[in-house]
């Protein structure tokens, strides 16, 4: 029985079981971004003590900046932002491919990124969202992960952002 | 001999993982809202250093940072991803369960070290015909702080 579907388990198993995320919102009920309210994004800051390769911190700051553009959120008028997005990198471990294949949890890809959403007018702290993703296992498919991984902790941001945004459009 | 093997590896991966502590990896620090209101005995101007906040009673956020400390712990396979470590057990027919036990992967969390950063301000409060008063007021994470000032009259 075991022997019939173990092919097919171990392929679905490589495809799912391949990370894993953690994520924390903390925003207000009573928060959200209304229609042609935009958002301030400094780049990230990289608080990890390491030097990053590659850089992840470049990487994110491209991307996170294309999602917001793509949704008319980011700020680039005179005028200024509603809120700000105060990135910090504070966990990067490249890991690595092999060392997944070899065993999962060995050479994981790591990214985390804590977030804060401030007030541009009063600077106070509305909120704050916390993401982790990693990478743990998985052959040769998973190389490339050290580049995509905080990519895809941007697309966890942007998604509760998108909760609170009435002007972005679905 | 392959299982005899086989028990001494898994006697010795099991035994490295319980030596495993947890450790500080890094600090860093994030913001702290502190809502502070304001009242005093007469309407009072309100400054803090050189910007007029306004006249009481005022309530006015106030930002500083707490340092955060991340804690790293090496974890196996059962403890991040307890289905993917019984799935690859039962496909490899036992064979990982004893390599499941190496504690290969960092596990990450934030504790705040309860120490606070730039958290203390300086009130200057004025009215006409009132003693000006400086209040110095240090916060440690509350969500709001009340502060109830009194002026005294100027001496004829």
């Amino acid at each position: 029985m075991i022997r019939k579907y173990a092919p097919s388990l171990i392929t679905v198993l490589f495809l799912v079981g391949c990370g894993a995320t953690q994520f924390d919102a903390k925003l207000p009920e009573t928060f959200s971004l209304r229609q042609g309210q935009t958002i301030e994004f400094p780049p990230i800051e990289n608080v990890t003590g390491k030097a990053l390769e590659p850089p992840v911190d470049q990487i994110f700051n491209e991307y996170m900046g294309s999602l917001l553009k793509e949704r008319k959120l980011l700020n680039l008028s005179a005028q200024p932002a509603a809120v700000v997005l105060k990135t910090k990198l504070i966990e990067y471990e490249p890991g690595n491919a092999f060392g997944r294949w070899l065993l999962p949890g060995l050479g994981t890809t790591v990214c985390t990124v804590d977030a804060e959403l401030l007030d541009k007018k009063t600077g106070a702290l509305i909120g704050r969202l916390h993401s982790r993703q990693t990478v743990s296992f998985g052959g040769a498919y998973s190389i490339g992960a050290d580049n995509y991984i905080c990519k895809r902790v941007a697309d966890d941001l942007i998604t509760e952002i998108d909760k609170k945004s009435s002007a972005v459009v679905r | 001999m392959g299982i005899r093997i086989l028990i001494i590896l898994a006697f010795g991966f099991l035994t490295a993982s319980c030596a495993q502590t947890t450790y500080k990896a890094s600090t860093y620090r994030q913001t702290v809202t502190t809502q502070i209101e304001i009242i005093a005995n007469v309407p009072s101007e309100v400054r803090l250093a050189d910007r007029a906040i306004g006249t009481t009673p005022v309530t006015f956020p106030f930002n500083y940072e707490e340092e955060v400390d991340r804690q790293v712990k090496m974890a196996n396979y059962w403890e991040t991803n307890p289905g993917g470590a019984a799935a690859l057990t039962v496909l490899s027919f036992g064979f990982y369960l004893p390599f499941s036990f190496i504690t290969a992967e960092p596990t990450s969390e934030a504790r705040p070290a309860g120490k606070f950063v730039n958290n203390r301000l300086t009130l200057r409060l004025s009215a006409d015909g009132f003693e000006p008063l400086e209040h110095t007021v240090e916060v440690k994470g509350e969500g709001k702080t009340v502060l109830n000032l009194s002026l005294k009259p100027k001496e004829k």
